[in-house]
Order: C-alpha cells, then structure tokens, then sequence
C-alpha cells in the first residue's frame, strides 16, 4: 500500500513509526507544511525510500492532488488539523484515493454533514472515506460496535469517556494534543443525541461526573465535550443516548475558559499591527509542541467507551477502554502516549484495508464495520483492550 | 505653545478635546501608527489647522525628530505604550524641546530573584539622563497623567499643607465601573496593564529602599469614596513608588490597584501561556508578539465609553503625624463615567488620566512650574495644580481617616 501522510507532528509521526513496523506498506509519503519537521521524523525512521518526505501545504487541493500523483498513492491519511478536511478530502476524491482522517469539521450536529452529503458520490466513483480513525474518536466507534454486536442485546446509552493521569515536568502549562483542537473542542457548546431529539447541544463543560477508570487512573471528574463519537455512532448503532465526557481538570477548563472569554480561541485571522494572524494559532505557538513533550511526559490516558443495556433479559454495564502508559511508547516507540495512542488506529485500519478484512464504498466511519477483526489486532499493535463490567 | 502628542489613543483623545477650548495650545500635532484613528479624532475636533495629523512609528526616533522639527513644537506629549518611552524621551532630547509622558521608561525584573530585588527600574533610563537635560535647559516631566501624576502631586501636598511628619504614602487606585456587553473588557490599554501588572510589584522604605514582592501580593480592603466601597486591592508595579521617595520624606511608598479576581485570573492565565510576551514570535512563518495579539483581541477602551458606567477613583493615602497627633488622609480624585462622557465625550478612565499632563501644560506656559532637568510631578508647587483642578473639571477630595 502506498499512502500519503499529511502532517507530521505528534499523531502523524505515531502512525508513521507504527506503519514502518508492517510489511505491506510498500511507501509512505511524510507531507508538512514544515519540511523540516518532516525531515525529522524521517531520520528517526533512518528508510528515507520507504517514507519520502515532501512539502505540502494541505489547504491548496492542486498542490495535495499534484503530490499524491507523484507518488501514486492510493490512500491520504489526514492528520492535520480538521480545517483542512474539505481540500484533503475533495484532493482525494479527485485522485481518486481512499480517505482517511482522525477528527471531523463541522459545528456540533452539523459535523461530518458537507463530507456525509457527499456519500452517494463516493459510491458511485467506487471510492471510500473513513471518517474519525484515531482513538477518540476511532478505536472508541470500534468498542460501541463491538458492544452492540457481541456484548448486549439492548443498548440504551453509549458515554465514551476520556481520562488521563498524565503529568508534564517543567512547563506551568502544556496540552498533550493539538492546542488548536483542544481550544475547538473544549470550547464550542459540547452535543448529546437522544433517540426522539436527535443531537442537541448543551453547556460547556456541563454534567460534570465521577468516572473511575482502570489501570491505576482512579476516579477523574468528566465533562461534556464536543466530540464526533455523538454524532457518528447514532448513524449506525441503534442507542438511546450517547455522550462524550473528557477528563478535565479544573485548571484547564479555567484556560479554556479565559482563552475563550478573550477571543483567543478564534481561529479567524485578525489585524495585528500590520500582519494578520489567528488568535489560536498564537497561542499554540506559545505553547510547546504535543510532539517535543515526550522526555517530560509521566503517567497514563485512558479511552473508552461506556455502554449500558441488557444482555438475555437481564441489564449489564461494560466500559471498553484502552489505556498506553506514557514510559512505555516512549521507551519502545519515542513517541508520547496522547499522540501514539491516536496515531496507531489509522495503522490499523489500513492494515485491515489491506488484507481485506474491511470493505466498502462510500464515506463511512468505524462502526460501520466489523469490530472483531479490528479487536483481534489491538494487542498486536501493542494497544491491547481492556473489557471491564460495571 | 506647539505639541506633538505621540498616540492618538483614549488618552490621546481626551488631550485633544480637553485641549480645544484652551487658546493658548498654539497647534497640537496628532501623531499616530494608525493614521485613521488619528483622521478619526481629527474630525471630531473639527480644527484641521490646529489639529493636523501626521503617522508616526514611534519605534523610530528619527521619525519622532523629523515631526517635532517640521511643526517647530515646543513640547513632545508621550501618549503610547511606554514600551516607546526611550526613543520618544530621545527623540525630544536631540531636537531640544520639552518633554512630559504619563508613565516611565520599563523595568527588567531581576534576573535571579526578581521577586525581592528590584533590577532595572521604572525610569532609571530617564533619570540617569536628568543631568544632561539640566544642561541643555530642557525639562523633562515624568510621570504626568493620574497615576502616577496627580496622585503624585497629593503626595508633595500632603507633606508641604498637611503634615509634620509621615510614616506610609499608599496609591490605593479602585473604581465601580462596569461595561455592558462584554464579558471581558480593561477600560485602559491592556498593553500597560499587562506590563503593571505581571511585573514584580515594586515597595520602597526608607532602610530598604527599592524592593520587590510577587504579583497581586498583599491584598487589603480599602473603602473608596463618592459610593465606590470596598474593594480588595493588591501591590502593582507602578511609577509612583519610584517617583516620590525622590521628593517627599517617608517611610514607606506602596501602590496598591482594585483589579478584581476576574482580572487577575486572566491576567494569571495569561502569563502561564506565555500570552503577555511582547516579543516577538514566529506564528507560522509570520513574526509577531502574542501581547500585541491579545490587545487586538479586545475591544478597544477609547470606544468602550458608552457602553461603560460607574466612578474611577484615584488617590494617596498618607499616614503620619501632624502637631504631635496621629493622622491619615486620603487625597482623592473620582471621575464619573457618565459625566467625562457628557463633558468631553471620552469615557472615565482616559478622560481622568488625560487632564493632568493639560493642566501640567497650562502650568509650565504661563511660567507657573519652572525647571530643568528630568523630574516628577512632586518637585513643583502642588498648590497651582490642585487650585486648578476644578476649573479643569477634575476636582480633588480629601478625606481624613
């Protein structure tokens, strides 16, 4: 398989140092924006014929048609930020190459929708977008389908639930992923779907629960966050209610808070003396990068997904999660835990693609397919599951 | 009198306005980075000829020399972000006129203990050229707007009218002022707040001399006159405490600023992000200072005012002795929003702070205050001052306690 990699910071050199480790990727393209942060990445891999590197500027669809041609590529994994969704999407559509991201574009219900609309199109030309194929959301759309499928007759409420013990050395502040898609999700109004209201979008940080998760993390307190597993999951899983909470500590939620009282959570250019420039793009330059924070990183995360339902007439709760100790991806892969426990579900499912195992036309998300096969390789990637009953 | 005024922010503004009804300003040159705003301001005063516009990048000197030189100016009035203070305060220096700015030249924090030690202070650049200035027969007033300024000049009267003896002199800065509409919104430059703030507060005594203390240290209820209240202030870095110590005998000098736990929580915010940087960084290929960006996100406070309501007060509180009796007083000025907003159109805070460098004008044309050199506002008589006040429509309380 050849595929062309766009963006190469945390999550893209995760899936890259993962890729290198399986026999049927014959190339991959390591594109950026910033050629040398490529470069980087390239001689950690030390195959520099297998992972070419090349410039790309992911908002200019010719340029992103133009490199995917060179290299005939059949597959663009997007891992940069989800305002460059609809260019790398239609680029890969006009290629003619399969799709792939890890977050979607949109505002609360109206996620995925411009991509979603253009579903029979993509069938006709017999192309596949696989929309969200990172952890959260990703792995967890894999989790709600394995539950309903093989762990519950009944579903009545899906709650994917994100938590962390991660502790970073040395900088009063730092995010462990993209601060650009942090301050977006953290600060949009988060959405919840019910069967009968559909998606509906709630308060910022509202609903605040205690949820205990596995492996040493301990009770954390969750909030409603905007995130694509409310939108996704409902279109193939038939559910009453799902949610997504994420673990977020009170000083954080206070930035998210001051950042978005000022207005320097905007994403739109402004004039500042002379040059015009996006508030949230100054603050992500003030922080340092998810990907340089891996020697001062400590502790665990945890993704999973948190079903309630019945199972031969009696009701049952499942939490399935996946949890990456940060020591031990940054021992075995120098790659920090958030950013490599994305980064490795898009390996596997163009693993999954490449052996067959996963087939279809159209733009789809996870839970659309099968889960089991996807399940069966986790340990094997060194993201083994977990199934705990609740 | 000819004046190039460097700035046509609020405070710039509220010079030119306040300005107009005062024959004696021959011509005000307003100078601005943003040309519109300084047209802006031109039309509101609706004298071209008196009032001309010119831009201006007060980041070079030689911009700011060539402007006074071609109005023939007598005076350069200071009104950006004292981040320019050098090269305007030079500027005036090689063309040989008079200077007079609203706050100093920065500090630098220690580079070691910046929270015990004072380093580079406010005004040391200025103040290590008073000599030359003196030579030359130039004056340079510092520190000439409210604060520091007017509650400069209290101090210098306090000690001269009020008192035998005194132990503290204490800036207590607090007001009521609300602005509608906005969640987050300083009614002054957030540049300079940003600078007072975040940097380490300064405290003079007379063993000690010049010392600092962390952010937000020392918080105190103080009660605040004319209906304000109660309010929590907190020790900020501010001119006043490096400015009077030079001219009036205490023990003690401390400012103190009601900022109100949103504002320090922000301001907190952001220093952790490294938000309040002014330089420069690189933004993805485009060089630019997340301080800067900060400002820009805001509204601007010079077109907050009718959005704003409440009283700003500014004051000195001295404690000391007087025929052989304890004694505190506390010299105040109260600006009323809705009034600055009738009278001048400019809303509180600049309007309060833009007519003491005016009255400061008025005093040094007509021969009042005399002097070379660089100096603050507490090395002249402060009884011209404070009689003029009123007449200025800023007038003075003071308030035994």
């Amino acid at each position: 398989m050849k595929v062309l990699l766009v963006g190469v910071g945390g999550v893209g050199e995760a899936t890259a140092v993962m890729a290198n480790t399986r026999p049927w990727l014959e190339k991959m393209v390591l594109a950026d924006y910033r050629l040398d942060r490529a470069k980087t990445v390239q001689t950690k891999l030390g195959d520099s014929e297998r992972f070419p590197v090349e410039q790309l500027d992911a908002g200019n669809v010719d340029h992103i048609i133009r490199t995917a041609r060179n290299h005939q590529v059949e597959l663009i994994l997007n891992a940069v930020n989800v305002d460059f969704v609809p260019p790398l999407f239609e680029a890969a559509y006009q290629a003619g190459c399969t799709y792939m991201d890890m977050a979607m574009n949109g505002l609360g219900a109206k996620m995925g929708k411009d991509e979603f609309a253009a579903h029979d199109k993509w069938v006709e030309k017999g192309l596949l977008a696989i929309r969200g194929t990172g952890a959260d959301p990703g792995m967890s759309d894999v989790f709600a389908r394995y539950a309903c499928d093989y762990l519950f007759d009944e579903i009545e409420e899906i709650g994917v639930r994100d938590g962390a013990t991660l502790e970073i050395e040395g900088v009063p502040f730092a995010s462990t992923f993209s601060i650009s898609d942090t301050l977006e999700e953290c600060t949009v109004p988060p959405i919840v779907y019910e069967e009968g209201k559909g998606i509906f979008s709630v308060e910022p940080f509202s609903e605040p629960e205690l949820f205990e998760f596995p492996e040493g993390i301990g009770p954390l307190e969750c909030v409603n966050v905007e995130h694509e597993e409310v939108v996704l999951i409902p279109r193939w899983i038939k559910t009453k209610r799902v949610t997504f909470k994420y673990a977020l500590d009170k000083d954080f939620i206070n930035v998210m808070q001051v950042l978005a009282m000022l207005g320097l959570n905007s994403k739109e250019p402004i004039e500042v003396k002379g040059v015009r420039v996006a508030p949230a793009d100054v603050v992500a330059a003030c922080l340092p990068a998810p990907a340089a924070l891996g020697d001062r990183m400590r502790g665990k995360t945890c993704v999973g997904t948190w079903v309630k339902g019945a199972k031969d007439g009696k009701s049952r709760q499942v939490y399935l999660y996946q949890s990456t100790d940060h020591a031990f991806c940054m021992e075995k892969y120098g790659c920090q835990a958030v950013s490599w426990q994305t980064g490795v579900n898009p390996v596997i499912v163009m693993e999954l693609l490449a052996e067959g195992k996963w087939q279809g036309r159209g733009v789809l998300a996870c839970e659309a397919f099968d889960a089991a096969p996807y399940m069966a390789k986790m340990a094997d990637f060194d993201l083994p599951y977990g199934i705990l009953e609740m | 009198m000819k004046v190039l005024v460097v700035g046509a922010g609020g405070v710039g503004e509220a010079i030119a306005r306040m300005t107009k009804p005062r024959a004696w300003v021959e011509q005000m040159v307003l100078a601005d980075y943003n040309l519109e705003r300084a047209k802006e301001v031109q039309a509101k005063l609706g004298d071209d000829q008196r009032f001309p516009v010119e831009f201006i990048d007060a980041s070079k000197q030689e911009m700011v020399e060539e402007l006074a030189r071609k109005y023939g100016v007598n005076l350069i009035m200071n009104a950006v972000d004292p981040v320019y203070n050098e090269k305007v305060f030079d500027a005036a220096f090689n063309v040989g006129v008079n200077y007079m700015d609203m706050a100093m030249t920065l500090s630098r924090p220690h580079p070691e203990d910046p929270f015990n030690k004072s380093y580079v202070k406010l005004g040391d650049y200025q103040f290590e050229k008073s000599k030359q200035w003196e030579e030359r027969g130039l004056l340079a007033l510092v520190g000439l707007g409210v604060e520091p300024g007017v509650a400069d000049v209290y101090a210098r009267y306090a000690q001269d009218h009020l008192f035998d003896e005194i132990d503290e002199i204490g800036i207590r800065d607090g007001a009521n002022l609300v602005i509608e509409g906005y969640e987050f919104a300083p009614n002054f430059s957030i540049w300079t707040t940003i600078e007072e703030c975040l940097n380490p507060p300064v405290i003079w005594e007379q063993d000690k001399g010049w010392f600092t203390t962390e952010p937000f240290s020392e918080p105190e209820v103080f009660e605040f006159p004319d209906g304000i209240g109660k309010i929590e202030v907190v020790n900020v870095e501010h001119e006043e405490v490096l400015l009077i110590p030079r001219w009036v005998k205490t023990k003690r000098v401390t400012f103190k600023y009601g900022l109100g736990d949103q504002f320090i929580g922000v301001l907190k915010t952001l220093k952790m992000l490294g938000l309040d940087n002014k330089e420069p960084i690189n933004v993805k290929g485009i060089k630019v200072a997340p301080r800067d960006v900060v400002a820009a996100c805001l509204p601007n406070p010079a077109y907050l005012g009718d959005k704003m309501s409440g009283k700003t007060c500014a004051g000195t509180w001295v404690k000391g002795k007087k025929d052989g009796k304890e004694k505190q007083v506390y010299l105040y000025q109260v600006a009323d929003n809705a009034e600055c907003m009738k009278t001048w159109g400019c809303q509180a805070v600049v309007a309060q702070v833009a007519f003491s460098p005016l009255l400061a004008m008025d005093l040094v044309e007509h021969g009042q205050w005399k002097g070379v050199g660089v100096l603050g506002p507490e090395s002249f008589d402060p009884l011209p001052f404070m009689d003029k006040m009123a007449e200025y429509g800023f007038p003075y309380g003071i308030k035994e306690m």
